[in-house]
């Protein structure tokens, strides 16, 4: 789905666009899906009668049945259960995971692009630094130093994703300085914070928004990853990443364990890209 | 005069509407060998559009609708595909020289590739007929600017060699989209004076598009005012520029400041030109119009030859009404 | 003469190119300017004549390399405080790109108009309402953003921008040069209106000479960063001294065609304002140019109509050709 490129994402945006448009279809399709996630998260594992880290030995890899829709997996637990139940941690964790190198890529790239000189020189250079490790090796490193888990995935995550952020800011922001409105804004006396909140990061908030929808797709890619790995989400929390790796052995057999936490990922990546997708033409129009 | 161009029912057509959108037309052209028609307006009048439909050059979304294209071909006017008269029997200049220099070959290199594939002579010959070519459009030193990338010329200077490509192609008829909109004043009128001097002295046809009235009252002889897509008034520059009839016309010259006049207030025309999605019906004009009457909100003028002079034509119906 | 806002020596340099060996590029070279308080002062000139930077210079955004600006006998440099910010407020050529494109007129309005406190934060609406009545605007445009506002629309929001803050000195440049010529009339005679009523003084800078002849009382034509004449527009267009003022004049297209070879037309293009010229600055494309022009830069020279050139066109008027002689 989304690629390092993303770092270099567009800075092209039309100066002056028409309010009041309606948002793409595609959009609204991929949020139909996106709304459809949050409600089997939500409601969901309240409805199924299972606890999904119950284990029960004698009932495990069992075939899909009428009790137990999509079968249970290698400890016996409800499949269906233990995939709604993992939309709870993924979704939240991607998308913490993605939202504070947000704030605070977004916060040192207009500081970088709307100042220049030296906060530039020292955002940029931490960016590059960031940017010299590989992004995996890196985040594996971190999280190893900060032990498994959900906040620290979120932690060793706001360190490295800020980059993407700071640096598609940081070129939105020294476009926008140079815009007549910026310089009508200096000649009214505002001073330099305000003119940045109020006339420059305004501004720059779409094409952000739209990286933030890639990155979360990102992100949860990012996670399952590591926790295929086995250093993200611990068991026996269910996880969609890790229960890709723990229905491996049974390929054969059960495909399903490992394919059905597989096309989660994946329609839900699709989804947001489809919003990130609209959300770029539509800011476009 | 010999007839070169003559398009009738030239229409722009919206490619994708329910129903038939049209931001230009039906419009009628004509052009003489040697003789320039300036075609003025407003934007969003679809003047530009009009002077692309005749290459068939119209940007993605518009096509050209029906109406015959005819060009003068040994002696006679044959109808012709507008695709094939590209860099051949008609050549373009826009308000942008840049976009049609190749940034990637020398400015030499770039006529001389015209010249050889107009003539098939050598490269050698070419170079020196490229040289030439600048020279005639007035590039100082050719010889050394002949070696220089786009890049290197001022806007004038690329307009100049824009025009040379031009003349490479012993073109008949050129087109001209605001040729000088970008260019400050004493460089428009070296162009202006260029283009005049191919005009006379070489039988070029132009047809000049720009929004300022004062420039197409030096350089056309004949022209066109355009207003949401149809002509509202043509006829001899000199005629529309001391007789105007069409209330619009009249509007624009009340507008414009003159720089041989210190007083009096200017005019503004109220309102905004419709879109094309939403031109009135009726006169197109008439919301903005101070004479509109019933009839005006209900059918549509004809372009009509006024009783005094023959030559002129007017769509309105108050033709004569008011002095 | 009064000179209640007085431009003194100004200049403005830009490193260009950067590396190991920046060109300096001469925006402006030792302009001086005195404008009336209640007077339109005009400036003309071609692009890359410095017209833009001394409007940005004005308006604080900046910053000369020498000289400085005078306002009521009190320097006016880059630091300007609030209440000196508020003295001086800029229309911008671009409607398209001089508005905020995320902020609906009425939140631009109240944001100045309570940062300046203008009026009492209850009064603001009010206010944002009597400065749509002014710019001729309908109310209803307050809550509208500047995407569904057409060009002549905005001008007039970018003019209501600048009123909102009570200048005492409007700097419009190139106001109208992106509009069609119906509704630059109205934002033209909105502009005239405006000045006559609040008694404000303006800057207009423009490449229109047929505009500034309009709108301008006293007028400066400009050339590579020099000021090569000045003085009442009526006296600089029925008479003017300098070959360049001369050959602009001429070149502006007219209505009433001129007789042919009335007028010389100027040869070649503007230098580079990255070349260094010694002497005078025009003497490259000026028919009169002489041996003096290449050696002697001339000083701008003379009583109320002033130029700078060894060779000043007779006026119906005498002129002191100081410069010429004086050597």
């Amino acid at each position: 789905m989304t690629d390092q490129s993303g770092f270099t994402a567009p800075t092209e945006a039309p100066a002056v666009r028409a309010p009041r448009k309606r948002l793409p279809g595609k959009a609204r399709f991929g949020l139909a899906i996106i709304g459809l996630y949050f409600l089997a998260g939500i409601f969901g594992p309240m409805l199924l009668p299972f606890d999904p880290d119950a284990a029960n030995i004698l009932q495990r890899l069992r075939p899909p049945s009428a009790q137990h829709w999509l079968g249970t997996d290698q400890l016996g637990r409800d499949f269906l259960a233990r995939l709604l139940y993992a939309i709870r941690i993924d979704l939240p964790v991607a998308f913490l995971a993605a939202f504070f190198p947000m704030l605070i890529g977004t916060a040192l790239g207009a500081v970088a692009g709307f100042f220049g000189r030296i906060p530039d020189i020292v955002v940029s250079r931490s960016a590059d630094i960031v940017q010299a490790f590989p992004v995996y090796v890196f985040l594996l490193v971190l999280v190893f130093a900060l032990g498994s888990g959900a906040t620290s995935f979120i932690l060793a995550a706001t360190v490295i994703a800020w980059v993407g952020y700071a640096r598609l800011v940081r070129g939105e922001v020294m476009r926008l300085r140079e815009m007549e409105f910026v310089a009508a804004a200096r000649v009214s006396g505002l001073p330099p914070l305000r003119i940045l909140a109020t006339h420059v990061l305004p501004n720059a908030l779409p094409q952000t928004l739209i990286y933030f929808m890639s990155d979360i797709v990102m992100m949860v890619l990012v996670l399952s990853s590591l926790s295929f790995l086995g250093v993200g989400i611990q068991p026996p929390t269910a996880e969609w990443g890790r229960m890709i790796a723990e229905g491996q052995p049974f390929l054969r057999s059960q495909w399903i364990l490992s394919v059905a936490p597989g096309l989660m990922l994946m329609v839900f990546g699709i989804a947001l890209s489809l919003v990130a997708d609209g959300l770029d033409e539509w800011s476009r129009k | 005069m010999t007839r070169i161009l003559e398009i009738a029912d030239l229409r722009v057509d919206l490619s994708r509407a329910e129903r038939r959108v049209s931001p230009v037309g039906p419009v009628d052209l004509w052009l003489d060998a040697g003789e320039c028609l300036g075609i003025v307006g407003e934007s969003g009048s679809g003047k530009s559009l009009t002077l692309k439909a005749i290459l068939d050059l119209l940007p993605d979304g518009l096509t050209r609708g029906t109406g015959t294209q005819k060009i003068a071909q040994g002696g006679r006017l044959v109808p012709t595909d507008p695709r094939s008269l590209r860099g051949a029997k008609i050549s373009m200049i826009s308000q942008e020289p840049a976009a049609a220099l190749d940034p990637l070959m020398r400015i030499g290199d770039l006529i001389g590739e015209i010249v050889r594939h107009h003539s098939g002579c050598s490269w050698a010959e070419a170079r020196l007929r490229a040289v030439d070519l600048l020279r005639r459009v007035g590039v100082p030193d050719p010889e050394t600017r002949a070696r220089f990338w786009p890049h290197e010329l001022s806007g004038g200077l690329k307009q100049r060699v824009v025009i040379s490509m031009a003349l490479a192609c012993q073109s008949d008829m050129l087109l001209c989209d605001e040729p000088t909109t970008a260019l400050d004043v004493t460089i428009q009128a070296q162009i202006v004076d260029l283009l005049r001097d191919l005009q006379v002295n070489d039988g070029l046809g132009l047809i000049f598009v720009t929004h300022d009235l004062a420039l197409i009252r030096q350089i056309a002889d004949r022209i066109c005012i355009m207003y949401a897509g149809l002509i509202v008034e043509t006829g001899p520059s000199s005629e529309i520029f001391s007789n105007p009839q069409h209330p619009y016309t009249r509007a624009l010259l009340a507008a414009l400041p003159d720089i041989e006049q210190s007083e009096g207030r200017l005019v503004p025309i109220e309102g905004t030109p419709p879109a094309p999605t939403a031109f009135p019906q009726g006169c197109r004009f008439g919301p903005r119009c101070p004479r509109a009457s019933d009839v005006c909100r209900q059918t549509a003028p004809a372009l009509l030859a006024t009783e005094d002079a023959q030559d002129v034509k007017v769509a309105c119906h108050h033709t004569g009404d008011v002095t | 003469m009064s000179n209640w806002l007085s431009v003194q020596n100004l200049s403005v340099d830009f490193m260009v190119g950067g590396g190991l060996a920046p060109a300096v590029l001469r925006a402006l070279r030792s302009v001086s300017i005195d404008i009336e308080k209640g007077t339109v002062f005009g400036i003309v000139g071609e692009s890359g004549c410095g017209k833009s930077t001394l409007a940005r210079v004005l308006s604080g955004l900046t910053a000369p390399t020498d000289g400085q600006v005078l306002l009521d006998g009190k320097p006016l440099g880059m630091d300007r405080d609030k209440a000196q910010r508020r003295r001086i407020q800029m229309v911008f050529q671009d409607p398209g790109s001089s508005l905020n494109p995320a902020m609906s007129v009425c939140r631009m309005l109240s944001q100045l108009l309570s940062f300046h406190q203008i009026v009492p934060r209850d009064q603001i609406e009010a206010r944002c309402r009597a400065l749509m009545a002014q710019v001729n605007m309908p109310v209803d445009a307050l809550d509208k953003k500047p995407g569904s506002l057409s060009g002549g629309q905005r001008q007039r929001i970018a003019i209501a921008r600048a009123l909102a803050l009570e200048p005492e000195i409007l700097i419009a440049d190139e106001p109208t040069a992106a509009l069609d010529v119906s509704v630059q009339a109205s934002v033209l005679n909105l502009l005239s209106d405006l000045i006559r009523d609040l008694g404000m003084t303006m800057i207009f800078i423009s490449h229109d000479m047929a505009v500034v002849r309009r709108v301008c009382d006293r007028m400066a034509v400009m050339y590579l960063g020099q000021i090569v004449e000045t003085g009442p527009t009526g006296a600089v267009f029925e008479d003017p001294r300098h070959p360049y003022t001369n050959a602009l004049m001429a070149a502006v297209p007219r209505l009433v065609p001129r007789a042919a070879g009335d007028y010389q037309m100027l040869k070649s293009e503007q230098p580079s304002p990255l070349a260094r010229i010694e002497g005078c600055t025009f003497r490259g494309r000026c028919p009169k140019a002489g041996p003096v022009c290449a050696t002697l830069a001339p000083v701008l020279d003379g009583g109320a109509h002033r130029v700078s050139c060894h060779f000043p066109r007779a006026g119906t008027n005498p002129v002191t050709e100081g410069s010429s002689h004086g050597h």
